[in-house]
């Protein structure tokens, strides 16, 4: 007995180390949070303390209202769980929110028609063009006033600042959604042994997560069953949104980027590269369902094909998980969310992927208050109340702090597995559309031509060449030396990411 | 007094009480009710709120956090109208019926409601909310309504009431306190008064003795309780002055005891629970240790350092069979399946002797014998002074896991229908076979079976059928070979044979004839009697190949070529096939850029009324010519064009040249003339072909009905029924269709009757010879007689002399088409022809 209870004393020592070490490591990791955590409720603190400013110096007026135009899919983010946030401002502050809704396009025409709205939504690929024709405030004064700026705590704060916030130096926007392009795919369909087995008599290879586009093809192919109208693809093809599902495939053709222009401004569109991104994002539509191509199919109606079980793979942003993870969805807990293939490069895979919708906070040069919109800003984007405000059931907003990826509330709303994934694919993000004055118009040809393409009116390498043509004169409608001026700043903020094995 | 302002307190207490209790029940019967109705109805207003405001959202994440929004206010309204019922259920019975009837009903629209949203099917949660939900909400709304009013007339009587019985009260309370007021206070006047004087002396004299003066005597008068404590309180004085002085002296010398006494116990106390403390704590840890590793489920073992087993935990027990008894001091060895290689034993020994850990997989056996896989990881324990003393086992079972990595790796290796080894496994067994004959200097050969017609029983009596058929030949094919080769399937109905250990090509004879012997024989399936034959290639290592992946190839290569020689036979692969098909390749790479190039042309053959020779139409007949091959013959490239798939773009090419070239002759007044062009199997499967006719046609501005699809009885029996709709639809499009080179193969009237043909075609080998063989002529007698009677055209090809054509309008055949009347000729010839024919 004595032996024995020597024997078990050292395996208690050994069992012992071990504890000690994840304490040590439990508690180091408590203190990098509670520290993470400190700056949490500060901004808002400050915004709220500084609108009370405002009203005392009579520069505001108590009961004043605030007129905010905000995309349908987004209201509920800015509204929060049973209104919860509105009533918080308005109780706090006295100053109303107006809320009225636009569809879920781009802003840019909007905010150019528009003459009394204080705050608005914008996709992070229209800053450009905002800028350039003034329609909106450029930030960094207000910032300095009320001491809230972005910048100071931008790299521990916010995912991807300078593609967020930023046009060049210049602050336009406040960060209020963190769409990264995400895939979806069937976890049970591709656990399935029957599948696992079929696939790899059919293609000689085992079924695994896709790496490459080619793979990914492979798999769109084999899961899709028409005749059971189930889809291996349910990827937007819709005029307006062709380019996000382009653009991955486009830009991880080379290593590290395959760049949109070179630095001359030419474009690199029209090259193998383009045309095999492009015969990549055609081939996908075999495997869609008939009706993918109509001109107003948006996410509206792919995404609830895949709630409903119809289909093996879309992509979207990191909302899609919770509207995935609701009770009344069929692929509750059967979906997972992967990173976004790649091209194989020297037998290693190149992935990139993009900010597709991007709808953050700008301020329009038409409003009469835009200190007051700045402040109920920073206060819906402090840490605390982002929570809130993400957290709501719906809502088109993804994660756009670094804090908001271990957020206990929404790693319980966008599943664990989906934040870590997006927090790994940050580096990884190209910036969205051109990034350049003129945006709309280079967007709008890449998209005419894929439509058309898609359509069968074309080939993909007409597509490419057709764009490519286009892309040349709106680059000297624009001017040229401007614009190779502000590609070389652009392509500074692609990712330089090492390839995977 | 006491009783006095004891009655006075309990009747303004019962009035207060009774006052309470009736705002109480006002409160409770008429206020709160009315309260929580209008509660109610807030909260299912608010649910018909966002009912109609869901079909009006078009954007899928809005709806799902309405959705969200909706469900959650209708569990709050159905909570809330739940605790109303069971509080107001005995007093409005009927009233709380209705609502709980109401609400059920509307609750079920307002779930399909959100069901639908849920699914994006808003013109469904519209429906339902306009037609089927509004009336019952409307029904609610009006019950509460109705409850309301009920409640409000109530309340006002009762409040009345309440009013009237609190003044009565009131004016009885205020009688009693006034008379209670002034008695009371007339006794108080007296009382104090007499008391005063007395405590005040007594106050004065017990100052005094507290100041130290024990020698003042106390004022004692009367004959009362004061009196009693003035004495008390004098007896008390004498004995408490001459204690005081002995008391003081032994307290001082107690306390110096009691002091060093604590001081002492204290300590030691300290002492003993830090002891006791320390040994229960290890106590504890050592015990629940112990418990944790007798109840885990992995297995534990515990050897001294030479490898005794010194303890073992309960899982250990119930995995293997052992008990603890039956394997102390034993060495792990006795558990050894045998099937562990020695190295791995070694390098584990090795390992953790040198004071490291190990970790892998072991087979070991069971007491019962079975085999038993684990994943053991072997720790070293060592002493304070790093001197191993023992070595822990912790082992998981991995049996199940095993089980399940060799059920994939059978699925995946072995064909699900005949059970044979599928190609990667077939593959792995040739380069395996490859190796041996490497290493013994002999050879090895591979064979490539395709069974001939079994693509024609598959289509004709389906697919079961043809995986019964399957299943038997691959019987056949087994017992046919040694117990040592391999047979395995490529996929469909192509086989794998890998022999090994061969001197030369003739050892591979018997085993030829034993297969070729063994199809010889019909398949018996559902009652039929079906012949199928193999056609084999063979390849040889290392005379046709030095690896798996080319003796594959060469091995197809050389089954074509046996399909090539009238199947059922056998091919060795030699370098000429391979020089075939580099000429293949050639001939395919040239191909491919023929329309870029500019190389096909078409050429024109007219088409004439047999009787008149009145011009009808013209068939299109393409051309290739390169500058490399110079002219190549369709017979070449068309067949290679269909096998790749450039006979899509060709067709395609064909069509718009030759509905285009017709346009124009019917611009140039040549109105009436059809053009006839040939059609590719394959073009007739593509789902999208009848909107390429419809394109070209448009674009050409051709009258359909002047367009001829000509194709032949083949295409028609590969797929019949997918064949019909494509024609179907085709003929929608208002052209011709009709049957080619009739007599070269089925020559089935059903096919004839069952598809919308329009003209039936003569093949030129037939009328070749028309006028000097007999059997020649009634053939074609037969085939003219036979279109008539289905109402169609029949044209002639390949005519060539004038008898033959007066034998054809004898028969009563409609049209010819041949070197009588003219060569197939360019477009611009043909141009010249037809002003000449004007």
């Amino acid at each position: 007995m004595q032996k024995r209870l020597s024997l078990m004393s050292r395996v208690t020592t050994i069992v012992e180390e071990n504890l000690r070490r994840i304490i040590a490591a439990c508690f180091a990791l408590g203190l990098c949070l509670s520290l993470g955590v400190s700056y949490a409720g500060e901004q808002a603190d400050k915004a709220l303390a500084a609108v009370d400013e405002l009203i005392a110096s009579g520069e505001v007026t108590p009961g004043s209202a605030l007129n905010l135009v905000v995309k349908q899919g987004n209201i509920a983010n800015f509204l929060g769980r049973d209104h919860e946030l509105r009533t918080l401002w308005e109780e706090r502050t006295g100053v109303y929110l107006d809320i009225s809704i636009m569809p879920q396009t781009p802003s840019l025409g909007f905010i150019k028609a528009t003459d009394d709205v204080d705050v608005a939504i914008a996709r992070n690929r229209e800053f450009a063009d905002l800028d350039q024709q003034q329609l909106i405030v450029d930030l960094a004064p207000l910032a300095r006033r009320f001491d809230l700026p972005l910048s100071e705590q931008k790299s521990e704060q916010y995912i991807l600042p300078e593609i967020q916030a930023f046009v060049g130096e210049k602050q336009v926007a406040i960060p209020a959604g963190g769409d990264i392009a995400v895939l979806y795919l069937r976890k049970d369909l591709l656990e399935d042994l029957d599948n696992q087995v079929a696939y790899m008599r059919r293609f000689g290879e085992p079924l695994k997560l896709p790496e490459s586009w080619r793979e990914y093809q492979q798999h769109l192919e084999f899961f899709h069953r028409p005749e059971d109208k189930f889809y291996g693809s349910l990827e937007q093809r819709d005029k307006p949104s062709g380019w996000m599902f382009w653009m991955p495939r486009y830009a991880s053709q080379s290593f590290p980027n395959q760049y949109l222009f070179d630095r001359e401004m030419n474009p690199l569109i029209n090259s193998k590269q383009g045309v095999a991104a492009t015969k990549s994002y055609l081939a996908a539509i075999a495997t869609s369902p008939p009706e993918i191509l109509r001109e107003d199919n948006s996410y509206t109606y792919t995404l609830p094909l895949f709630a409903n079980g119809m289909g093996y793979a879309t992509i979207i942003t990191p909302a899609g998980a919770k509207v995935f993870n609701l009770q009344t969805s069929k692929v509750k807990g059967k979906f997972i969310a992967v990173p976004m293939p790649g091209t194989r490069i020297n037998n290693q895979i190149n992935r990139r992927t993009t900010l597709i919708y991007g709808n953050n906070i700008v301020i329009p040069s038409s409003s009469d208050k835009p200190e007051l919109a700045f402040l109920y800003a920073m206060w819906l984007t402090d840490p605390d109340v982002s929570v809130k405000a993400l957290s709501v059931t719906g809502g088109f907003s993804g994660p756009y702090r670094v804090r908001h990826f271990s957020d206990p509330q929404l790693r319980e709303s966008y599943t664990p597995k989906v934040l870590d994934l997006v927090r790994d694919s940050i580096d990884q993000v190209i910036p969205a559309g051109t990034g350049l004055p003129g945006d709309e118009a280079y967007i709008g040809a890449l998209n005419h031509n894929l439509y058309r393409a898609a359509n069968g009116e074309i080939s993909a390498e007409q597509a490419m060449g057709e764009t490519a043509a286009a892309w040349q004169q709106i680059t000297e409608l624009y001017g040229r030396e401007k614009q190779i001026r502000r590609w070389l700043k652009v392509i500074d903020r692609y990712p330089s990411v090492e390839l995977a094995h | 007094m006491v009783l006095l302002v004891g009655a006075l307190l309990f009747i303004s207490n019962s009035i207060i009480q009774d006052a309470s209790e009736r705002l109480s029940q006002i409160q409770e019967e008429q206020i709160q009710p009315l309260a929580e109705i209008n509660k109610l109805q807030a909260k299912v207003d608010q649910v018909r709120v966002i009912e109609i405001y869901l079909p009006l959202l078009k954007d899928y994440f809005a709806l799902a956090a309405e959705v969200d929004r909706f469900n959650r206010a209708i569990i709050e309204f159905d909570s809330r109208l739940e605790l109303f019922s069971q509080q107001y259920q005995q007093t409005y019975p009927s009233e709380i019926k209705r609502f709980q009837t109401g609400w059920e009903r509307l609750q079920e629209n307002l779930q399909a409601v959100s069901q639908a949203a849920s699914l994006s099917d808003v013109d469904e949660a519209q429906r339902i909310s306009t037609y089927e939900s509004s009336p019952r909400f409307a029904s609610l709304s009006k019950n509460l309504q109705s409850l309301a009013e009920k409640i409000e007339k109530g309340s006002k009587a009762a409040y009345f009431q309440g009013v009237d019985s609190l003044e009565r009260k009131r004016k009885q309370f205020l009688s009693v306190s006034v008379i209670s007021v002034v008695v009371g206070l007339l006794l108080l006047l007296y009382f104090a008064r007499s008391l005063s004087k007395r405590i005040a002396d007594l106050r004065e004299a017990f100052q005094l003795i507290a100041d130290g003066d024990m020698t003042r005597d106390l004022p004692i008068r009367g004959n009362d309780e004061l009196t009693e404590l003035a004495q008390a309180f004098g007896v008390m004085k004498e004995k408490v002055s001459s204690r005081e002085l002995a008391l003081k002296k032994s307290r001082e010398v107690l306390e110096e005891r009691v002091l060093q006494r604590t001081k002492a116990l204290r300590e030691s106390n300290l002492a003993l629970t830090d002891e006791i403390a320390v040994r229960r704590k290890v106590e504890q840890d050592l015990l629940l240790l112990s418990k944790a590793v007798n109840q885990s489920p992995v297995s534990v073992i515990i050897t001294d350092n030479k490898g005794r087993i010194q303890y073992v935990n309960r899982a250990f027990e119930i995995n293997t069979g052992y008990s603890f008894q039956e394997v102390r001091d034993q060495n792990p060895r006795i558990f050894s399946s045998g099937t562990t290689p020695d190295s791995l034993y070694k390098q584990l020994w090795e390992t953790i002797q040198a004071g490291d850990e190990w970790q892998g997989e072991i087979c070991n056996r069971k007491k019962n014998g079975d085999l038993h896989w684990e994943y053991t990881h072997i720790s070293p324990v060592k002493s304070d002074e790093k001197v191993i003393t023992h070595f822990l086992a912790i082992k998981q079972d991995i049996d199940e896991r095993k089980a399940q990595e060799e059920k994939i790796r059978y699925q995946a290796q072995y064909d699900a229908l005949t059970d044979l080894p599928n190609r990667t496994l077939a593959m792995d067994r040739l380069t395996q076979v490859v190796h041996q004959a490497r290493r013994d200097g002999n050879k090895a050969v591979l064979m490539f079976i395709d069974l001939d017609g079994f693509k024609h029983i598959n289509d004709s009596l389906g697919h079961d059928v043809g995986d019964v058929l399957l299943v038997q030949a691959a019987q056949r094919l087994r017992r046919s070979v040694r117990e040592v080769d391999t047979v395995a399937r490529q996929g469909g109905d192509e086989f794998l044979v890998i022999m090994g250990g061969l001197n030369s090509r003739e050892d591979v004879m018997p085993v030829l004839e034993n297969l070729l012997k063994a199809f010889s024989v019909p398949f018996k399936i559902s009652g039929n009697d079906l012949v199928v034959t193999p056609s084999i290639g063979l390849a040889l290592y290392p005379d046709d190949g030095e690896d798996g992946q080319v003796l594959l190839r060469n091995a197809d290569m050389a089954m074509y070529q046996a399909k090539d020689l009238g199947r059922n036979t056998y091919f060795f692969y030699n370098h000429l096939i391979h020089e075939h098909l580099s000429q293949r390749m050639e001939l395919e790479s040239y191909l491919r850029h023929a329309i870029d190039r500019d190389e096909l042309s078409l050429a024109y053959q007219p088409i004439l009324a047999t009787d008149s020779d009145q011009l009808t139409g013209i068939e299109a007949l393409l051309r290739w010519r390169n500058d490399a091959l110079g002219d190549v013959t369709p017979d070449t490239f068309i067949p290679l064009a269909e096998q790749t798939g450039l006979i899509i773009e060709i067709g395609n090419w064909v069509l718009r040249e030759a509905c285009q070239q017709m346009a124009d002759w019917h611009q140039q007044g040549f109105n009436d003339l059809y053009i006839s062009l040939n059609l590719s199997p394959r073009q007739i499967q593509r789902e999208d072909f009848h909107q390429t006719i419809l394109d070209v046609l448009q674009s050409s501005g051709l009258d359909p009905s002047l367009l001829i699809l000509e194709m032949t009885e083949g295409m028609l029996i590969r797929n019949p029924s997918d064949a019909k709709r494509m024609l179907s639809r085709l003929k929608g499009l208002g052209v011709q269709l009709a049957m080619d080179d009739f007599g070269t193969g089925y020559s089935s009237l059903s096919n004839l009757k069952n598809y919308p043909f329009d003209m039936l075609k003569i093949d030129r080998s037939f009328i070749f010879d028309i006028d000097d063989d007999p059997s020649d002529l009634a053939l074609v007698g037969a085939a003219v007689s036979m279109g008539k009677g289905l109402g169609l055209i029949t044209v002639a090809e390949g005519v060539e002399k004038v008898e033959q054509q007066k034998l054809l309008v004898e028969m009563g055949c409609d049209r010819v088409q041949g070197d009588l009347h003219s060569k197939p000729l360019k477009a611009a010839q043909m141009s010249q022809w037809l002003q000449r024919s004007r």
